[in-house]
């Protein structure tokens, strides 16, 4: 993407970072009662931070690109649980009620970005 | 991949409920023999945590990977009247306590009901981003 639809690029990274977390989350949830079992989490790469910090406004520039699209997972292991499983469910759905919020925040931002967009093309 | 959120919490779902089983063809045993003549013994579910590639990203989708016998003792009754009874007069029954059963089907639903609001928080953010195509 870049040119017209360049402002929109940064928030669908995040958007989609934000949908790649939840997969993560839901599989601790899943994990609940899986003995030894360590819960995982993704963290922004720096990568992504800098898609979003940083404008390539030369072409020369390096692109912010890695495997893994600027974010990782990463095993909690400073959780406290009371046995072998390390899985707190209410932390857990806290952290999918907070990635479900992000999305739907960052896809309203997407909507008004794209309606901006569609009244320069059209005009009206 | 859109859709592999909403397996995992799937997981979740199926191996809770066979947990559920579990406990509930326990309770239902309590004062159960099997075929040979013992006492039923407890069963447990074991779950595993399986890797799922989700592309990107790598989240771990469950699933139950054995059903294993509770070696603990079995309940020693003393009946002397009882046909089962050794020469001592105790009977043995069932290492199934009801209390504990009814605690893990407690939980188990507990956990379901997790898995059941990941299934939607997932499906509404799915959504959310679908309806982009109406912006």
């Amino acid at each position: 993407m870049g040119g017209l639809f360049e402002e929109l690029e940064p928030i669908a990274k995040v958007a989609s970072f934000y949908f790649e977390r939840s997969k993560v989350i839901q599989g601790n949830i899943a994990n609940a009662d899986t003995p030894f079992y360590k819960p995982r989490d993704l963290v922004f790469e720096k990568e992504l931070e800098e898609t979003l910090r940083l404008k390539r406004t030369d072409p020369r520039h390096i692109e912010p690109s890695g495997e893994g699209g600027g974010y990782r997972v990463v095993e909690l292991n400073d959780v406290n649980g009371y046995d072998a499983n390390k899985v707190n469910l209410d932390k857990e759905l806290a952290k999918l009620a907070e990635t479900a919020l992000m999305t739907r925040a960052l896809n309203e931002v997407l909507r008004k970005e794209i309606g901006k967009l569609k009244l320069s093309i059209l005009g009206r | 991949m859109l859709f592999k959120g909403l397996e995992i919490s799937l997981t979740g779902m199926l191996a809770q409920r066979v947990r559920m089983d579990i406990h509930a063809s326990n309770l239902a045993n309590a004062n159960s023999l099997d075929e040979n003549g013992n006492p039923y013994r407890r069963k447990i579910p074991v779950f595993e945590a399986v890797l799922e590639d989700v592309g990107k990203t790598k989240a771990y989708r469950v699933r139950v990977k054995k059903i294993v016998e509770d070696p603990s003792p079995f309940k020693l009754k003393y009946d002397p009247s009882n046909p089962l009874a050794d020469e001592k007069g105790y009977v043995k029954l069932p290492n199934v306590d009801p209390l504990r059963e009814m605690v893990d089907m407690i939980s188990a639903m507990r956990t379901y009901e997790a898995n059941l609001t990941a299934f939607n928080t997932h499906k509404g953010m799915i959504l959310s981003s679908l309806s982009l195509l109406k912006a």
